[in-house]
C-alpha cells in the first residue's frame, strides 16, 4: 500500500512538532499603494493608449493608435491629476492581443481591464517581455464563463500594488508550448504585498510560472500542468476559506502561508500528481495541508505549525496524509 | 428632434512651436492651434482651415464638448452634461458626432448644420465612428452584438433619410465616406485567433474586400480621388485603381489619414526619443517624398489632411494636449501659383470684410496676412507690398 510522503520540514514529521512555536511575521493585507507612479505614458513609442470614451477594447476609436495587435504596447492609463481612469472590457468570446500590457494606478485613480467570460487575451509576441500592472486585471466577469490569459513567450508581469483576479475558473495558460513562461514580481525591490503584485481568486495556473510576488488562494487556485517555481520574494497564501490545489511539480523558495481566518483553508496536493520540492518556509495557522496518496511535500524551509487565537476560538491546523484506499 | 445650443467662444493660443529637425514642405508653417490641459480627441480639418475636435474639461468624458477652431478663434459648439465625441467636419461646416447620454458607449448620432443640432439616430446598440462628406451624406455603424458571434449594421444618411445599407456577422467600424458616395470601413473578426481584419469598400451598392498584405488591418481613410489608406500591423497600405501597395513598411507607423491631394499624414515611432512623430507622405511626379513634421518630446496621434495639403494633428505631453496645424504660409498668393498678381487682387476685392472679425473666411483666409480674422486695409497693404506680377 502506498502512502503519501511527507518529507522535509527539517528532518521529518517528528521534528516538525518541535517547530510549532516558531512563527514568522504576519503578512500585510491586500492593499493598493497610494504612491504608485505612472510608469508608462501614452506618449511612448509603439504604444497604443486607451483614451475612450467607450469601454470596449475591440473598438478602434477608443485607442489613440488603433486596436492593439501583437506589435503594440497596450496602455490603459490612470491620471490622478486629471482625475481620470478607464474600465476597459474585452467583450465575451473575443480574442485580444497585445505585445505588452500596462494598467496604471495613480492616486485615487485606478484603471481596470475586464476579461469578459469566454474571452481571451494573448500577452506577448513570443519574446522576453515585461508588462506592468499597477491597476486591476479581472479575468472573467459577467456572464459565467471563464476568461483566459495566454502567455506568448517569457513574460514578466510586474506591479506596484497591481492585482490579477481570477474569477469563475479562469485560466492562465501557455500560448504555444512549454517554453512560454509567466514571471510575477514586484516592480521595485519592495517585498510587502501592498507594493508587489497579487494574483488571487478562482482559477487555474497552467503555464510555467515563476512566482516572485503574491499568489493568494482566497477562493480556489489550481496549480497544474506546467511546473511552478518561485523565489524567496514569492508567497503562496491561503485565506478566506480558500484552497490551493496542487497537481504539478513545484520548486523554489517561495513561502507557503495558511492564514488563521478559516478552518476551511486548505493546501491540497492531488493524488499521484502534486509534488512540492522546495526550500521555502511553511506556516500553518488553520485549516489543512493535505497530501493525497502518491504526492510529495518536501521543503528544507522552516515549518511553523501553530494553533492561534482567531474568530473567538483557537485554530486547529492539521496536516493530513491520505493513503490510497483499495 | 432638433436642439440648439448657445455658443461660447474663446481665442486660441497660436504660437510658433519649436521643431528642431523638422522638415516642412515649402509654403507651409506649423503652429499650435489649440492647447489644453485636458484631453483633446483627434481633429477633423476641412478645406476652409476649420478644425473640429472633441475636448474634455476635466478627467471625465462626461465633460467632453465639441469645439471648432477657425482662423485663430475657438468656438465651443456644445455646452451640456452629456458625452460628445468623435466629430467629423465637412467643407460646408456641417459636423457629425456621437453622443452618449446614458453610457460612455455612445448611442446617438448628431448632425450639426447652421447652428442647429439634429438627432439622426438613437438606439441602445453601441455606435462606432460617424463620418460626413461634403454633400452632407453621413455614415456610421452599430454593433447589434459585441460578443461572439458578432453582428453589425452600417447606416447611411443621404441628406434626407437614414437607411441601413449593410449588415455583417463581423464587427464593422471606422466608417468613412467620400463625395462620390464610396464608403470604406474596417471589418474585424475578433472571434478568431489571431483576430483578423479586412478593409471593405461599398461602391455602387456592392461591398468588396480590399486586398492587403496583412491579416490585421484597421483605420481606413478615403479621399475624393478614391484612394484609401490604412494601418496594416504598423505598415501603411494604400489602395487605388483596384490595387493595394505598401507605402511604408517599416513596421512603426500608425493612424494614417489622406487628403484630396494624395498627401498621407501618419504617426511614426521615434525609437531614439521613445515617442511618436508626425510624418507626411507627399506624392510627387517622380515618386513620393517623406517629410518629418515633428521632432520633439511631444507624441502625436491621429491627424487630418485637407485639399490644400494642410494638416492638423493631435500631440500630447504629460497632461498637455494640443492640436498642431501645418498651414499654408500667407504671402498674398491666394491661389498658390507662386505669384501675387491681379488675380489675387481680385480675390481680395471679393473677400474684403473690413476691420471686423469674421468667421468662416474659408479660402479668403489666405489673404488675412496678419491673422487677425478679417481682411482689412492692413491686409491690403501687405498685399500691395507683396505684389510681384501682373
Amino acid at each position: 500500500m502506498k502512502v503519501a510522503k511527507i518529507i522535509g520540514f527539517g528532518l521529518g514529521l517528528g521534528l516538525v512538532m518541535l517547530s510549532l512555536f516558531l512563527v514568522i511575521p504576519g503578512i500585510p493585507a491586500i492593499a493598493t499603494n497610494p504612491n504608485a507612479t505612472l510608469l508608462v505614458d501614452c506618449e511612448d513609442v509603439n504604444t497604443t493608449c486607451f483614451d475612450g470614451p467607450g469601454t470596449s477594447w475591440t473598438v478602434g476609436d477608443n485607442w489613440n493608435h488603433g486596436v492593439p495587435d501583437s506589435t503594440k504596447i497596450a496602455v490603459i492609463p490612470a491620471d490622478d491629476d486629471g482625475d481620470e481612469h478607464f474600465d476597459v472590457v474585452i467583450p465575451g468570446s473575443t480574442t485580444a492581443y497585445c505585445k505588452t500590457l500596462t494598467i496604471e494606478d495613480e492616486g485615487d485613480d485606478r484603471s481596470t481591464l475586464f476579461l469578459t467570460g469566454g474571452s481571451t487575451l494573448v500577452l506577448g509576441d513570443g519574446g522576453t517581455l515585461t508588462s506592468t500592472l499597477d491597476g486591476q486585471f479581472d479575468l472573467s466577469v459577467h456572464p459565467g464563463d471563464p476568461g483566459t490569459l495566454k502567455i506568448n513567450g517569457v513574460h514578466t508581469i510586474q506591479g506596484n500594488g497591481g492585482v490579477i483576479a481570477l474569477n469563475k475558473g479562469s485560466v492562465i495558460e501557455e500560448y504555444t508550448d512549454g517554453d512560454d513562461k509567466l514571471i510575477l514580481k514586484a516592480t521595485s525591490t519592495c517585498s510587502s504585498q501592498s507594493c508587489s503584485m497579487t494574483l488571487h481568486g478562482d482559477g487555474y495556473i497552467k503555464v510555467n510560472f515563476d512566482n516572485r510576488a503574491y499568489v493568494v488562494a482566497d477562493d480556489h487556485i489550481r496549480l497544474e500542468n506546467r511546473a511552478k517555481t518561485g523565489t524567496d520574494d514569492g508567497w503562496r497564501i491561503v485565506n478566506d476559506a480558500g484552497t490551493f490545489t496542487v497537481s504539478t511539480q513545484i520548486t523554489g523558495a517561495s513561502a507557503w502561508y495558511v492564514d488563521s481566518d478559516s478552518a476551511l483553508n486548505e493546501i491540497d496536493l492531488i493524488e499521484e500528481a502534486g509534488c512540492v520540492l522546495s526550500t521555502g518556509p511553511v506556516t500553518l495557522y488553520a485549516g489543512v495541508l493535505s497530501c493525497e496518496c502518491g504526492t510529495t511535500f518536501c521543503t528544507s524551509g522552516k515549518l511553523t505549525w501553530k494553533s492561534v487565537q482567531a474568530g473567538g476560538g483557537t485554530t486547529e491546523p492539521r496536516i493530513r496524509a491520505t493513503p490510497r484506499l483499495r | 428632434m432638433r436642439r440648439c445650443f448657445p455658443f461660447a467662444s474663446m481665442f486660441a493660443a497660436v504660437s510658433a512651436a519649436g521643431f528642431a529637425q523638422v522638415e516642412i514642405p515649402p509654403g507651409f508653417e506649423i503652429v499650435e492651434a489649440v492647447v489644453s490641459d485636458y484631453h483633446i480627441q483627434w481633429p477633423s480639418l476641412n478645406d476652409c482651415g476649420e478644425i473640429a475636435y472633441a475636448q474634455k474639461f476635466s478627467g471625465s468624458w462626461w465633460t467632453a464638448e465639441i469645439m471648432l477652431y477657425d482662423n485663430g478663434r475657438i468656438v465651443r459648439i456644445t455646452d451640456n452634461d452629456v458625452l460628445d465625441s468623435g466629430v467629423d467636419l465637412n467643407n460646408s461646416g456641417d459636423m457629425i458626432w456621437q453622443r452618449g447620454i446614458t453610457s460612455l458607449n455612445a448611442h446617438q448620432v448628431i448632425l450639426y448644420r447652421d447652428g442647429v443640432e439634429t438627432l439622426l439616430q438613437d438606439g441602445e446598440r453601441i455606435l462606432a465612428h460617424a463620418s460626413i462628406n461634403n454633400l452632407g451624406e453621413a455614415v456610421w455603424s452599430r454593433f447589434r452584438w459585441e460578443m461572439c458571434p458578432l453582428l453589425s449594421d452600417l447606416y447611411l444618411f443621404d441628406g434626407r433619410k437614414t437607411e441601413q445599407i449593410h449588415t455583417s456577422e463581423l464587427m464593422l467600424q471606422q466608417t468613412e465616406i467620400n463625395d462620390a458616395g464610396w464608403i470604406t470601413w474596417m471589418s474585424t473578426d475578433f472571434c478568431v485567433s489571431p483576430w483578423a481584419g479586412t478593409i471593405q469598400l461599398y461602391r455602387d451598392g456592392i461591398v468588396v474586400d480590399l486586398p492587403s498584405f496583412h491579416s490585421q488591418v484597421q483605420g481606413p481613410r478615403i479621399n475624393n480621388r478614391g484612394q484609401i489608406v490604412w494601418d496594416a500591423q504598423s505598415d501603411l497600405e494604400l489602395w487605388e485603381d483596384d490595387d493595394t501597395r505598401i507605402i511604408l513598411d517599416t513596421v512603426d507607423a500608425s493612424v494614417p489619414n489622406i487628403g484630396d491631394t494624395g498627401d498621407v499624414y501618419f504617426a511614426r515611432s521615434d525609437w531614439d526619443r521613445g515617442t511618436w512623430n508626425a510624418w507626411l507622405y507627399h506624392p510627387e511626379k517622380t515618386g513620393a517624398r517623406l517629410y518629418r513634421l515633428s521632432d520633439d518630446q511631444y507624441s502625436v496621434a491621429r491627424g487630418s489632411v485637407n485639399g490644400w495639403g494642410e494638416v492638423a494633428w493631435k500631440n500630447t505631453l504629460d497632461n498637455r494636449d494640443a492640436v498642431v496645424f501645418m498651414r499654408r504660409v500667407r504671402t498674398g498668393d491666394s491661389e498658390f501659383d507662386d505669384d501675387v498678381d491681379l488675380r489675387d487682387y481680385a480675390v481680395f476685392n471679393k473677400c474684403m470684410t473690413g476691420p471686423v472679425r469674421t468667421d468662416g473666411l474659408c479660402e479668403c483666409r489666405f489673404l488675412d496676412q496678419d491673422y487677425d480674422g478679417d481682411l482689412d486695409l492692413a491686409d491690403f497693404a501687405r498685399l500691395q507690398n507683396a505684389f510681384d506680377s501682373l
